[in-house]
């Protein structure tokens, strides 16, 4: 779902359109944010989606290797990468509730920093 | 055809539900089926509501979506501060504190801050040259600014009193200007009054109109404009000794006495009371924690009647009731504790309580903060659900003291939980704007949609008065047409609820397509 962000206060809102600013209003469908100089408001990216390779490649090598080693030893890492590895996924949505649960799971076995999870969901094509 | 080749062809008629000119662009009431002119395009051009559905989109009457104009709580003690002009533009005062003009289809024309804090009691007041008068107590003083129609400066921060004034009252008055009434800074027992031009120039600097009796406590002032052109003053008490509860008394706009202030009801209460007029008399409200009370008086001070009271102890807060005038009689709306029931009361010029009915809609505004506003025949409610639901709007006829629908109409987005402070004020072409605050997420919002259906119909073909049959064109072509507000929009009501024409509308123009087709 579309959000976005009073920047001072940090209170996020959910709307039902991805945030248009327009004369002095963010239009988010149905409802509205009066921001006279479009800087109090920010829309909340929406996470990309990537094709598998450069979904692959958002990871830096060392990131790449060390999860790879862990393939072996963890099921749920082995798992997810056996969908990426699957000849037919072409794409990786990382909306996604279980791709960004992935993430998470990586943060917590020490593959990935929490930084750098959130560089990777905040990735624009 | 082209424009003012305007010829009346069409033989239909409709009752007038209003005067109304030739050439005045017409739509058909869902209420009363009478005709009535096009204020406004933007509020004309939405033609259905359905009472008990919400409305999300211009199909469900929605004109201006939930608009949050600042993201605090606007602290409005006496209801949230907004006035339309007769091109249906808006202007809000909120937060600490932001003045914004609105287009009459919700986009923001300009905004001015004046970087104040600690603001709370905002009032806007709409001036009779079109200027626009701000009131706020910004701690510790209320301070006035004055703004052209555009939000030019006129009158620059001016103080009015320095400081312990938080339950002042201000209105516009007929003849230019405005007038305050306040406590006084240094004397909480002493209430001032003063008044100051279109342009800020003090008419009546502060005068001392009252110095009540007893102990020091907060009072809360009221006031309205009178026929004659006097102003009827409401005050409420709090504090814990003798010489306290509700007074009211009238006053020239200089200052002089008409009527000195009385007392009405001895208990303290800590809220505002309402006050409204009608031609020749005033009504004051207020509940009192034990009972729900309502005094009629002529202009000239001298009580109709006798005290009216209900037995309750629910509304006992500033904006939990309403009370308003048709123009012939005033209507009180209260909340009954004994069976959790939102009660409508009409109350004769005479003084005494007519007829009360149940105007309790699903879901229930029942002790709810709330607001309404009187038009052509019918009163528009809205009110705040306490924690996470919608704002809700119920239309009652002063004809019947009933619902139209016992069907809340919900609107906007749900809160965490709501505000206390709702205003809605009448759009014109059957539309409400409302403007309200959430507690949190803390905002200030506001919403504009219909409650009432209406279809534009045609043009007026004679000038008649109201009651009587006038006739309309509504063929094919495009015609000039009296001025009237809004912004160029496109209308559809030939699949109305209402069936109606099909077309274009400007300010000074019209293109019909033909009725239902």
């Amino acid at each position: 779902m579309p959000k976005i962000r009073h920047i001072s206060s940090d209170n996020v809102f959910d709307v039902a359109k991805y945030p248009v600013f327009i004369g002095g209003v963010w239009e988010c469908g149905s409802q509205r944010f009066v921001d006279k100089t479009g800087t109090a408001y920010a829309p909340v990216a929406i996470p990309a989606k990537v094709s598998v390779i450069e979904f692959k490649l958002l990871f830096s090598n060392e990131e790449r290797v060390a999860i790879a080693n862990a393939r072996s030893t963890n099921q749920l890492i082995d798992d997810f990468y056996s969908l990426l590895d699957d000849t037919r996924t072409q794409n990786v949505d990382l909306s996604l509730p279980v791709v960004q649960a992935m993430l998470d799971y990586l943060v917590t076995q020490g593959l990935l920093a929490s930084d750098r999870k959130d560089q990777i969901l905040s990735y624009a094509p | 055809m082209r424009l003012s080749d305007f010829t009346p062809v069409q033989g239909s008629s409709l009752i007038a539900g209003e005067t109304i000119a030739y050439k005045d662009l017409l739509y058909i009431d869902g209420y009363d089926g009478n005709s009535r002119k096009v204020a406004v395009t933007n509020f004309a051009a939405i033609g259905n509501v359905d009472y008990g559905t919400a409305i999300t989109d211009a199909n469900s009457g929605q004109i201006v979506a939930h608009t949050i104009v600042s993201s605090v709580q606007t602290i409005a003690h006496s209801r949230q501060a907004i006035v339309k002009n007769s091109n249906g533009e808006t202007f809000t005062l909120s937060g600490n504190a932001s003045v914004s003009k609105f287009s009459p289809d919700g986009a923001l024309m300009t905004q001015v801050d004046m970087a104040l804090s600690g603001c709370s009691n905002h009032h806007i007041l709409l001036l009779d040259n079109g200027n626009i008068a701000c009131l706020i107590y910004a701690s510790p003083s209320i301070r006035f600014y004055i703004y052209d129609n555009n939000l030019n400066l006129i009158k620059d921060s001016t103080s009015i009193a320095s400081s312990n004034n938080l339950y002042f009252s201000a209105i516009s008055l007929s003849g230019g200007g405005f007038a305050i009434i306040y406590q006084d800074s240094s004397n909480q027992l002493i209430s001032k009054m003063a008044s100051y031009d279109n342009a800020g120039i003090a008419v009546l600097s502060p005068a001392t109109i009252w110095t009540r009796a007893g102990t020091a406590g907060n009072q809360y002032h009221k006031l309205v404009q009178l026929s004659s052109g006097n102003l009827a003053i409401a005050i409420s008490s709090l504090n814990t000794v003798s010489s306290i509860g509700l007074y009211y008394g009238v006053f020239s706009p200089a200052g002089s006495v008409i009527s000195a202030f009385s007392l009405l009801d001895s208990t303290s209460v800590g809220i505002f009371p309402e006050i409204v007029s009608k031609t020749g008399f005033f009504a004051v409200s207020r509940p009192n924690g034990t009972n729900q009370k309502a005094y009629v008086f002529n202009n000239s001070g001298a009580q109709q009647g006798s005290e009216i009271s209900f037995a309750t102890t629910a509304g006992n807060a500033s904006n939990k009731t309403k009370l308003l005038s048709d123009g012939t009689d005033f209507w009180l709306i209260w909340h009954r504790n004994s069976d959790s029931q939102c009660i409508f009361t009409k109350i004769i010029s005479s003084g005494s309580a007519d007829k009360s009915v149940s105007i309790t809609g699903s879901p229930s505004q029942f002790n709810f903060y709330m607001d309404a506003f009187y038009e052509n025949g019918l009163v528009c409610i809205v009110a705040l659900q306490s924690g996470s639901g919608k704002p809700l709007m119920l239309v009652a006829s002063t004809k019947t003291g009933a619902l139209l629908s016992a069907s809340s109409t919900l609107f906007g987005i749900a809160p965490s939980s709501s505000g206390s402070y709702p205003r809605v004020i009448a759009g014109g072409d059957r539309s409400f704007i409302a403007m309200f605050d959430y507690a949190t997420t803390a905002a200030t919002i506001i919403f504009a949609g219909k409650y009432m259906k209406t279809a534009v119909i045609g043009l007026a073909q004679n000038g008649v008065a109201a009651s009587n049959a006038v006739r309309i064109t509504s063929g094919v072509g495009a015609y000039d047409i009296n001025t009237i507000g809004g912004t160029a929009v496109s209308f559809d009501h030939t699949t109305n609820k209402i069936v109606g024409n099909k077309g274009s509308m400007a300010v000074s123009s019209v293109s019909l397509r033909g009725m239902g087709v």
